[in-house]
């Protein structure tokens, strides 16, 4: 099977396109398939020019996204893609090219190291058990001994370091000692050879800043960069890339969309992509033909967007004619909301549908889930459990196999840090070991058991499976404020943690803004909520004139409205004004929608 | 880029090995089972590992075998189960850093090598697994196996025919190169638009019309419906077979298109065809990219060809390929090849280890060696190493390198010794020659370049090899006036016999002995052997005993009774003149010293007593010779 590709001059002027190159891909612009009939031409550009030893790395944030990239490849070029061509996250770049190979040129890393991202696993770093009359005690690190309470008060897991300086749970660290301490939990965690992906990335800076010849080597093996969702690079990315480029990198391309960055909390910086585009030297091409949306639903979109991007036109899309509806939700009708959403939806013969809230909270809100914090068990291994089978059920297998790997070095190589930190690197590779992986995850048992059961169940499986001396046992907390535990040991898991189960009437039916980037869907149906407080987005992020300098929240909602291909719906809470939501949707048709469900039965017994 | 070490670590005979090469020209020497072969193999197995007909592989026989003496007599035979072979390159380019940019290891003092680990583990039901890291071992990282493709092996093994390799129509070496050119200069279809038209010719003649038209009547016999005719055609549809038909031939005459194919050919001109066509391949592949590296491994070419057409291989090997990414490795048994070979290029396989040669010149002075004690105990010059290392290469290619190749080595002054040496060994049992001990004339006394070949107290930096040295100490050096002539001797109640026998025996020891045992540097497999005045005083007075019947019952004294009757009668008169008495020390000195003078020349000497001893030995029955001592202590330590 080959995908058609219809060559615009937009298209072939980016498909040209050469030396350092920002390319800014509106929503539904075939940016991925763009990407992709280039990579073919690359592929011979990098042989002709290079040699036959030299290719491209094309990168992505996610792992999802690469497999994307790969399978649209081989679909439309009939071949596969490979040596010496990569396409693969900038996470696994980072870590596969530079920090792997060469983390013994960053002095203060003494170890091989391990990228451990859990918050509770990291933690554990930061203590010595110690064995006192019997009784197993945890005690901090000397390292960080001499700043006192400072371990308790912030947690040194939740340290990260930029490129100016340190940060506390994504917050700039001020203060002279609290830096001293961040600084003292980072240089000891790269010592014992633990680190995060932000780490990796500083290191890799480190390395190719004072390493002037691993970075030209890497040039040599890669003369072609291309960084896919650049508007959610940090500035340590681009600082990343920066030292490529001062190592002779003469083919860098940022592909993205200043718009669509939602990953703030992952340090995304995409004001400086937009800085970048005003930069002498960058060949800026726009990419600003939609072939998703009708236009319509780009109107509405677009109030939210930057001048500095290009206007949008929908190109070559079909209208359905399906006008732009606002719910009102209240705590009682959300389930009639999304009825009469489906049931737009099956008038217009509109199959692919989403329901989207900001955040994995918010979403089990709406979806009746009461208790969004409710903790069941003390140990940590249940919940990296019903991670990977998450991860697996949504296809993400690495992501899930480095959570069974934690499982593992929890059950298999004890309490030190550094014996887990050896496990994981020796069986990593392992095909057995990974084969078995594949074959325990098929086995985890169904959410829809009880809490008390599924432990059982699990803990047997454990146990049997991977051929433990002793059973694992997961521990309930004994008590939870609010909560009988005796009760909720016979409540299924599935009541607080949503499977992707179709057949569960806990199914996870409504989706963070986050899970669909980058998808397409004939209808979206979009909960806002009353204010922009805090993490929450709403109809006030709408702006009354043209903005330059786009908030998170308007990227959010940019993000949610543009996945829509015919049909866009939004509610917003029943509190708000018809008025209210005529004035902050200015110039766009819409139709406002009361659904009232007295009688009716609500979502969530 | 080149391969710059290999460690090798349970392959075959091999326990652990690590050998450093050169960046051009590797000769690898050593006995027959020192495992040239395996070091050979060992190289070629990861050049052949992206190569899509690997000719190579692991077996379960591969694996080494350790075989340990128990203290109760029995053997324990342990088979390995995992085999190691590391190889490092030095020497990258900016494009082959790229290239081979998972392989990098950056050093502390901030070059850049390249590493590959092979790894071979046997396991259950002798099934074998390998696997590969590349880069720092520790990360156990592993590069993308495409990047194997750009190393290249040629290998021409010891029993191989090339004949084989250059007759195959289906990838030979020759086609090869010549489809690399049709491909650069993209004339493939002019190529194949050749054969079609020797197709059209041939189809037309009738030989061919009446062979298709049997086979079609005889298809249509046996089924009309089903079976369509045939066409015949050379078989064309790819370029490969078309190259690949055509093969080298030695013509009969200039301009003749007759001549012997290469079945007719000498083994050894097919092995230099073959080798010229890999040359002309390399060189191309040199042309289409520069990542790409090179090995060429020639086992024993002195197999199929004479010594100068060896040297004449060798020539052009030297010259033909210059560019950095290609790297020979060749084994040989020839000291002739050997011999053409500078210092650096030599590695000497011995016991599980590999030497040098170039290495016993290398930073030698800074091991603080005396080399004159008269002047003060001098130490040894770095100019003085560089001499001697050109004094030992002139040496190689004047008399050939023959004592690399030997278990041990007897150095001595003259022409002479050297025909008595193995005789002597003989004598006491423990034949030179049939040990393996290269006897070295030095023609003179030129010990101390050879004994760089020995002294260093690094073992990376000597010959794995037992030497000794004998020398005469050379005592009063007045003895050779006519004074102290036979006849003078004797005369005046043998007064100038004493004094010739006080000045030897308070006569000051030539300084070189002390500079020799100096240079020797206390190493254990340096012996320096001498002995007072000279080998042939040194003969005689091994010979002389207390008992004057005993003296006269010896072979040498029957030898020179033989030889010079004058010069014996007056040995005996002086003896009679002694009365019964048993002689002592110093009369015995008297008697060897007038022996000694009753002597024929230096070289005539040597010639008739070593005649005189085989005969004498062959005739069977009690040797009546007596070795000088220090002969046979250097004996004894090459043949313990």
């Amino acid at each position: 099977m080959s995908i058609q590709y219809d060559i615009t001059p937009q298209r072939q002027a980016y498909l040209d396109a050469r030396g350092y190159t920002i390319l800014t891909a509106c929503p539904g612009s075939g940016k991925t398939t763009s990407i992709v009939k280039k990579l073919h031409t690359v592929s011979r550009y990098c042989e002709e020019h290079y040699g036959r030893h030299a290719g491209f790395a094309c990168m992505s944030f996610t792992n999802k996204a690469c497999a994307e990239l790969k399978l649209k490849y081989k679909e439309m070029h009939n071949e596969r893609l490979s040596f010496p061509n990569e396409v693969l996250t900038i996470d696994s770049f980072i870590m596969q090219y530079v920090v792997l190979p060469f983390w013994y040129l960053c002095d203060t890393c003494k170890k091989k190291p391990l990228v451990v991202n859990e918050e509770e696993i990291l933690e554990q770093v930061y203590y010595n058990n110690v064995k006192i009359e019997g009784e197993w005690q945890k005690y901090p690190i000397m390292a960080l001994r001499p700043y006192g309470k400072l371990i308790h008060s912030k947690k040194p897991s939740l340290i990260s370091i930029e490129k100016m300086g340190v940060k506390w749970n994504h917050k700039v660290v001020t203060n002279a000692n609290e830096i001293k301490y961040c600084k003292a939990a980072i240089s000891y965690r790269l010592s014992k050879g633990f680190i995060t992906s932000g780490d990796a990335l500083w290191m890799a800076c480190y390395i190719l800043k004072n390493h002037k010849d691993v970075s030209k080597a890497l040039v040599a093996r890669f003369p072609y960069i291309i960084v896919d969702e650049a508007q959610d690079n940090s500035e340590l990315h681009f600082e990343f890339f920066k030292l490529l480029k001062l190592a002779g990198l003469q083919n860098l391309e940022y592909v993205g969309d200043i718009c669509q960055s939602i990953y703030g909390f992952n340090n995304a910086r995409p004001e400086l992509l937009q800085n970048l585009m005003l930069e002498e030297g960058w060949n800026v091409l726009p990419l600003s033909e939609c072939r998703r949306s009708n236009q319509r639903i780009i109107d509405l979109y677009c109030k939210l967007k930057s001048k500095d991007v290009p206007p949008i036109t929908s190109h070559g899309v079909e209208d359905k004619g399906v006008p732009i509806v606002v719910y009102k939700y209240d705590d009682d009708n959300v389930r009639g909301i999304i009825r009469d959403f489906y049931q737009v939806c099956d008038e217009n013969e509109l199959s692919s549908r989403i329901i989207l809230a900001r955040g994995v909270n918010k979403c089990k809100k709406l979806a009746g889930v009461k208790d969004v914090d409710f903790k069941y068990w003390k140990s940590e291994l249940p919940y990296l459990l019903i991670d990977a089978v998450f991860a697996y059920e949504a296809s993400d297998m690495d992501y899930a196999f480095r959570k069974i790997r934690l499982v593992l070095s929890i059950l298999f190589a004890g309490s030190s840090p550094d014996t887990k930190r050896q496990f994981i690197h020796e069986i990593e590779h392992d095909i057995d070991w990974n084969a078995r992986i594949f074959g325990f995850l098929k086995q985890i048992p169904s959410f829809s058991l009880s809490f008390k059961e599924w432990s059982k169940q699990t803990c047997v499986l454990l146990h049997d499976y991977w051929g433990l001396e002793e059973q694992p046992i997961f521990v309930p907390y004994q008590r939870q404020a609010g909560y009988k535990m005796k009760d909720m040991e016979n409540v299924p898991v599935e009541h607080f943690h949503q499977s992707r189960d179709k057949d569960s009437g806990y199914h996870k039916s409504i989706d963070t803004i986050h899970a669909v980037k980058g998808a397409t869907l004939d209808a979206v149906l979009l909960f806002l909520s009353s204010d922009s407080r805090g993490q929450a987005i709403s109809l006030n992020d709408f702006p009354h004139k043209t903005i330059k300098t786009m908030t998170e929240s308007q990227r959010m909602i940019y993000v949610a409205c543009s996945r829509a291909t015919q049909f866009l719906a939004l509610s917003v809470p029943r509190s708000i004004a018809d008025e209210e939501i005529n004035k902050a949707l200015t110039g766009v048709d819409i139709e406002i929608r009361n659904i009232n469900l007295q009688g009716e039965l609500v979502f969530a017994n | 880029m080149y391969l710059s070490k290999i460690y090798i670590k349970n392959f075959r005979g091999i326990k652990e090995l690590l050998v450093e090469f050169d960046k051009k020209l590797n000769v690898i020497i050593g006995a027959n089972g020192q495992l040239k072969t395996s070091l050979m193999d060992a190289i070629r197995l990861f050049y052949a590992w992206g190569e899509p007909n690997q000719d190579i592989e692991i077996t379960k026989e591969d694996f080494h075998i350790d075989i340990t003496q128990n203290d109760d007599g029995t053997k324990t035979i342990e088979q390995s189960t995992k085999i190691d072979i590391c190889y490092q390159f030095e020497g990258l380019s900016a494009q082959q850093e790229g290239a081979f940019y998972q392989y990098l290891d950056r050093k502390d003092d901030g070059t850049m090598i390249a590493r590959v680990h092979l790894s071979f583990e046997m396991k259950e039901k002798g099934r074998i697994y390998s696997s590969y890291i590349t880069g720092k071992e520790e990360n156990a990282l592993r590069a993308d196996w495409n990047t194997f493709h750009f190393f290249h092996p040629y290998y021409l093994g010891a029993l191989r025919d090339s004949t084989r390799d250059l007759m195959s129509t289906r990838n030979n070496l020759l086609g090869r190169v010549i489809k690399r050119k049709i491909d650069r200069a993209g004339s493939e279809d002019d190529v194949k638009s050749i054969v079609d038209n020797a197709n059209n010719q041939l189809l037309q003649r009738q030989e061919v019309r009446e062979t298709q038209t049997g086979i079609n009547d005889n298809l249509n016999q046996i089924n009309s419906s089903d079976l369509n005719n045939v066409e015949l055609h050379i078989e064309q549809n790819r370029i490969e077979y078309i190259v690949n038909i055509i093969k080298p031939f030695l013509p009969y005459s200039q301009n003749g298109a007759n001549g012997f194919v290469l079945t007719q050919n000498s083994l050894g001109y097919n092995n230099l065809i073959y080798i010229a066509s890999v040359l002309s391949d390399i060189k191309d592949c040199h042309a289409d990219d520069n990542v790409s590296i090179y090995a060429l491994l020639i086992e024993e070419p002195e197999a199929h060809l004479h010594p100068q057409l060896q040297i004449n291989l060798y020539n052009f090997l030297k010259n033909a390929d210059t560019n950095e990414n290609s790297q020979s490795f060749i084994t040989t048994h020839s000291p002739t090849l050997t011999s053409k070979i500078p210092l650096e290029n030599l590695i000497l396989l011995k016991d599980n280890a590999a030497y040098h040669i170039g290495n016993c010149f290398r930073n030698r002075h800074q091991e603080r060696i005396v080399r004159d004690v008269a002047a003060n105990n001098r130490l040894l010059k770095e100019k003085e190493v560089k001499n001697y290392r050109s004094m030992i290469a002139r040496y190689f290619d004047v008399t050939r390198s023959q004592l690399l190749f030997s278990n041990g080595c007897m150095f001595i002054e003259g022409i002479s010794e050297c025909q008595l040496m193995e005789t002597f060994s003989m004598l006491i049992g423990k034949s030179l020659i049939d040990h393996q001990i290269e006897i070295v004339d030095t023609d003179g006394t030129a010990f101390y370049q050879f004994l760089m070949l020995f002294n260093s107290s690094d073992n990376t930096k000597k010959l794995p090899i037992k030497a000794a040295f004998i020398t005469d100490e050379d005592q009063f050096t007045d003895s050779k006036d006519k004074e102290y002539n036979l006849d003078s001797l004797i005369k005046n109640g043998y007064v100038k016999l004493n004094t010739l026998r006080d000045g030897i025996n308070s006569g000051q020891v030539n300084g070189r002995v002390n500079n020799m045992r100096a240079m020797a540097n206390n190493q254990a497999n340096i012996k320096i052997c001498s002995g007072q005045k000279t080998l042939e005083y040194q003969i005689c007075k091994a010979n002389t005993f207390t008992d004057k019947d005993t003296t006269k019952g010896t072979w040498l004294y029957e030898l020179i009774k033989q030889e010079n009757s004058d010069g014996i009668d007056k040995v005996d008169s002086y003896m009679v003149g002694l009365g019964d008495r048993n002689m002592s020390e110093e009369e015995q000195q008297n008697v060897a010293l007038l022996m000694w003078k009753s002597l024929p020349g230096k070289a005539e000497f040597a010639q008739i007593l070593n005649s005189f001893l085989l005969e004498k030995y062959e005739e069977g029955g009690d040797i009546k010779f007596t070795l000088p001592l220090y002969i046979q202590d250097a004996i004894t330590h090459l043949v313990p």
